[in-house]
């Protein structure tokens, strides 16, 4: 589940949601952006990640890609701290702003992500959410870290 | 005494829209785009030198200072376009010296 923050009273509630799977904020002003410090503090609790949409940085230049990267940036720290998982993904609307993992790598290091946390991000933290989900749809799933292994069969 | 410099060589693919690419237009992309990206103390720093262009199979071999490696490949994984036309430029692979490079590439 991927819910889209536009507003401040939304980020608030999908961060609390222990249902919501990534937290996804648009490219909007330094100003209009929610991914604070009680964002992420929120979202650590609740296990949710927060998403990095890289198709502004291909798809902008010059000053407007600055203030991306600068926002970021700050958005990383922030999600290091206080130990948020973060996925990168393409957020691609046109063919050739596709890239291979390895250049996603690359790009991240425009926002000071290093090379390994980048691939992290782009490989094991999104399989671990879907291997997440999947435990959910099994049968006996009750809540995180609880499930019926046998039931006893009544006379 | 000065030490010697060391340098990556990268083995790089081209992709567009047109599959011919002018060597000169391929080598200003990168150029650029490492301009944009960090500026002229960028340019300077990255060392950037066109060593091969392979027109048929759109393969392109680069070299740039060690140093510099990270800055080289975000900008190349930021291009867009060559010239006027859509493109995307892949890092295949890289490597300390030529002769490993395309062992490694055919290898790939």
């Amino acid at each position: 589940v991927s819910v889209l923050c536009n507003s401040k009273l939304v980020a608030r509630q999908a961060a609390r949601d222990r249902r919501v799977d990534l937290l996804c904020f648009p490219n909007a002003s330094l100003h209009k952006h929610y991914f604070d410090w009680a964002e992420a503090e929120l979202a650590s609790n609740s296990s949710a990640a927060f998403e990095i949409d890289m198709a502004p940085i291909l798809g902008v230049e010059s000053f407007a890609r600055a203030a991306v990267l600068s926002r970021l940036r700050r958005d990383v720290v922030v999600a290091k701290e206080y130990k948020v998982p973060v996925v990168v993904s393409s957020g691609a609307s046109d063919p050739w702003f596709l890239r291979k993992p390895e250049d996603y790598a690359s790009l991240a290091f425009l926002f000071g992500m290093d090379s390994s946390l980048a691939l992290e991000s782009l490989s094991r933290i999104p399989t671990s959410i879907v291997e997440r989900n999947r435990e959910k749809l099994r049968p006996g799933f009750v809540t995180t870290g609880l499930r019926i292994l046998e039931e006893k069969k009544r006379v | 005494l000065t030490r010697h410099i060391r340098r990556r060589y990268l083995a790089l693919k081209v992709d567009g829209q047109d599959q011919s690419f002018d060597p000169e237009a391929v080598s200003d992309s990168i150029w650029n785009s490492v301009l944009r990206l960090f500026g002229e103390v960028g340019v300077s720093q990255a060392g950037l030198y066109l060593i091969r262009f392979d027109e048929n199979k759109s393969y392109v071999v680069l070299r740039c200072s060690h140093r510099a490696l990270p800055m080289v490949k975000a900008a190349i994984a930021s291009v867009t376009k060559i010239g006027e036309r859509p493109a995307a430029i892949y890092v295949l692979r890289v490597s300390g010296t030529l002769k490993t490079l395309v062992r490694k590439v055919s290898d790939h």
